[in-house]
């Protein structure tokens, strides 16, 4: 392309600063070899930007609804195992540590802890018997196995996904 | 309906369980995505095919969408990935309709339809110009005119740097020109 073609679609597209703008008005206004290619430019673009666009058929709204109808919502799954899922899970370990935490600090005897410095911390027995029955075991596991399933059911979905972004 | 609400509201509404809204959203879109289509296909059947399947990519990964730009911008990003993958599934290569000899430029006419072929209006021939051109070359144009996205867009959809889309842009139309020329010889040429 050359040099005043260049000049002329930047002037078009409006890539110029103030100065360069004026600069190249009084040239298409002087020079005739400027002002032909602008015209001839200026002609051009006029009919590109003011080209139809075409249409596509007239069912294409209601076959790409019929598609999008056999779709899964739009990031549904996926929200769910980042946020819920992955925030439930951290909620669960937290309090159950702090739990855990809060109850050894407010059983430890303190004060023998200061007495002698060979002193050892005495852990205060618990019961487990009273928890550990059949029912809190099975919850517990069937617990556990929903939530490998959830995570196993986003590990694929995501994996899925990102194949298919990919693509895109 | 279609001009009550942003694409961004639209998105929200779908994202919200609203299905139909994507209607609006499609009704919205669906004559650029598919004359973007169109532009590297040259065929009608496909390009609605592509369009279609645009669409609903865009639907299934909406909840991706992240509104840091515009949702067109990220539409016409899949259009041209959806179709570029089209295109290399075909084995077209992208210089193969470059050098179209003039048969070739009565099968794209006649494609167009006869009617509009005989009117030979100057839009007739810029649109057959366009349609002669690199896929790519022609998809910078209609993003750049008709889809009325910035340099720094067509950018990002193309993941190309905007100083290059300038130039792509430039050089695009200067083959446009020069097809059109020719186009314009030929038609002189037959005349006389």
């Amino acid at each position: 392309m050359n040099k005043i073609e260049q000049e002329i679609w930047d002037y078009l597209d409006g890539n110029l600063g103030e100065d360069e703008k004026l600069l190249l008005a009084s040239r298409i206004e002087k020079d005739p070899l400027y002002r032909s290619a602008f015209a001839e430019l200026n002609d051009l673009n006029a009919s590109l930007a003011t080209l139809q666009l075409d249409e596509p058929s007239m069912s294409f709204n209601r076959n790409v609804m019929d598609k999008v109808a056999l779709e899964p919502a739009p990031g549904f799954v996926r929200s769910l195992i980042d946020k819920r899922v992955i925030y439930g899970i951290s909620a669960f370990f937290i309090l159950t540590i702090g739990g855990l935490l809060l109850f050894l600090f407010t059983t430890i005897d303190w004060q023998s802890i200061g007495e002698a410095a060979n002193s050892t911390i005495i852990i205060p027995e618990i019961d487990y018997s009273a928890l550990m029955n059949t029912t809190f075991i099975k919850a517990f596991l069937f617990i556990d196995v929903m939530l490998g399933l959830l995570l196993f059911d986003g590990f694929l979905r995501k994996a899925v996904n990102t194949k298919k972004l990919k693509k895109i | 309906m279609v001009d009550k609400f942003s694409d961004n509201e639209l998105i929200a509404k779908v994202l919200g369980g609203d299905r139909s809204a994507y209607a609006t959203i499609i009704a919205r879109h669906q004559r650029f995505v598919f004359t973007l289509a169109l532009r590297f296909t040259k065929n009608r059947e496909d390009a609605e095919e592509i369009a279609q399947d645009c669409f609903v990519k865009a639907y299934r990964f909406l909840n991706d969408f992240k509104q840091k730009s515009k949702f067109s911008t990220w539409l016409y990003s899949i259009v041209f990935t959806t179709a570029m993958t089209f295109l290399r599934k075909k084995r077209l290569e992208m210089n193969l309709l470059d050098d179209n000899t003039d048969s070739d430029f009565l099968n794209i006419a006649s494609e167009q339809g006869k009617d509009e072929f005989e009117h030979k209006s100057k839009m007739t021939y810029v649109n057959l110009a366009i349609a002669q051109l690199l896929p790519d070359d022609a998809a910078v144009i209609t993003l750049f005119y008709q889809g009325e996205q910035s340099l720094d867009e067509i950018g990002k959809q193309l993941n190309m740097e905007t100083n290059t889309v300038k130039v792509k842009l430039h050089r695009a139309r200067l083959r446009l020109k020069e097809k059109l020329e020719r186009l314009l010889n030929n038609e002189v040429a037959e005349l006389l």
